[in-house]
C-alpha cells in the first residue's frame, strides 16, 4: 500500500509540474485579456474538481443513510473537505481574475451567489462535523450533504439559466463558446493534475476519519474497563 | 503588445493563492496524521498499564 501511495504521490507531482507548465508556458496567450486568462487553467478545474468531490459526498451520504456504514460516513467527510478547500480556490481565483478584466472584484449575480451559497452549505456541513457531538451528527451532516448537493446543478446551470456577468460555458455554451484545441491540453492536464491531487487529499482525510473512529471506541471501551474495575 | 497583459501581478497572484491553500491543506493533514500516531501510542500504553 505504501509503494502504491508513493506512486500516486510521485505521479501527482509529476501531473502538477506539467499542467503548471502548460498553463504558464505553452497555451497560447488569449488574444483580448493577455496573460491574466492563464487563471483559467486553476480556476476552472478546481471548480470541476469541488463538483465532483461534492457528488462523491452526496453518493456517500445516501449509503449512509442506507446503510450506517462508517466508511460511507468517513468518505462523505473526506470528499466535503477537500470539495471546500477546492471551492475555496475557486472564489478567490475568480474575483482575482474579475478585477482587470470587469474591473470589478465581486457582483451579484447568479453564478457568483450560487457557488457562495454552495461553499457556505459545505462549511456548515464541517462545522456541524467539528463542533456538534452525539451519535445523530453523522445522520445529519448525511441530510445537509444530501440536500446541500442540490446547490451544485444550480451553479452549473446558472449562466445557462440567467443573463450574468460571468462568462458563458466554454462546454455547450451554444455558438460563439469553446475553445481553442490548444488551450484545452492546459485545461485538461490541470483537471488531471488536481483530480489526482484532490484523489490523493481524499485517501489520506478518509484513512484519517477511519482511525478517528476507531480511536474514539477505543477511548470509550478503555473507560467503560475503567468504570467496571472501579466498581469491582 | 495588448494593454491588458500588464495584469501578470493578477496571475501571480491567483497561482500564489493555490499553492498556499493547498499546502496549509496538505501540512493540516501531516499534522492531523501525527497527533493522531501519538494518541493512539499513548492510548496503547495507558491500556497495557491497566492491564498489569
Amino acid at each position: 500500500m505504501k509503494i502504491l501511495f508513493k506512486s500516486c504521490l510521485v505521479l501527482t507531482a509529476l501531473l502538477l509540474g506539467y499542467g503548471f507548465c502548460q498553463a504558464m508556458y505553452i497555451a497560447p496567450t488569449e488574444a483580448t485579456m493577455g496573460d491574466v486568462q492563464r487563471i483559467f487553467y486553476y480556476h476552472l478545474p478546481s471548480a470541476w474538481v469541488a463538483f465532483l468531490l461534492f457528488f462523491v459526498n452526496f453518493l456517500a451520504s445516501v449509503w449512509y443513510l442506507i446503510r450506517r456504514s462508517v466508511a460511507a460516513d468517513a468518505m462523505a467527510l473526506a470528499s466535503a473537505e477537500v470539495g471546500v478547500s477546492f471551492c475555496t480556490i475557486v472564489l478567490i481565483t475568480g474575483p482575482i481574475w474579475a478585477r482587470p478584466i470587469w474591473g470589478i472584484w465581486w457582483t451579484w449575480d447568479a453564478r457568483l451567489t450560487s457557488t457562495l451559497v454552495l461553499w457556505l452549505i459545505y462549511v456548515s456541513y464541517l462545522v456541524l462535523r467539528h463542533y456538534a457531538s452525539g451519535g445523530q451528527v453523522p445522520v445529519l451532516a448525511a441530510a445537509l450533504g444530501i440536500f446541500g448537493f442540490v446547490d451544485v446543478p444550480i451553479v452549473y446551470m446558472a449562466i445557462r439559466w440567467f443573463r450574468t456577468q460571468h462568462p458563458q460555458p466554454v462546454i455547450g455554451g451554444g455558438q460563439g463558446s469553446g475553445l481553442d484545441p490548444t488551450m484545452w491540453h492546459a485545461v485538461l492536464w490541470n483537471l488531471a493534475a488536481f483530480a489526482m491531487l484532490a484523489f490523493m487529499f481524499v485517501w489520506v482525510r478518509y484513512r484519517q476519519a477511519i482511525v478517528e473512529h476507531e480511536l474514539e471506541e477505543a477511548h470509550a471501551q478503555a473507560s467503560l474497563d475503567y468504570e467496571t474495575e472501579g466498581a469491582q | 503588445m495588448n494593454p491588458a497583459a500588464n495584469n501578470n501581478a493578477y496571475l501571480y497572484a491567483a497561482y500564489i493563492v493555490v499553492w498556499v491553500i493547498h499546502s496549509v491543506y496538505a501540512l493540516s493533514l501531516f499534522s492531523r496524521g501525527r497527533h493522531m500516531k501519538r494518541e493512539a501510542r499513548e492510548l496503547n500504553a495507558a491500556n497495557a498499564q491497566s492491564r498489569r
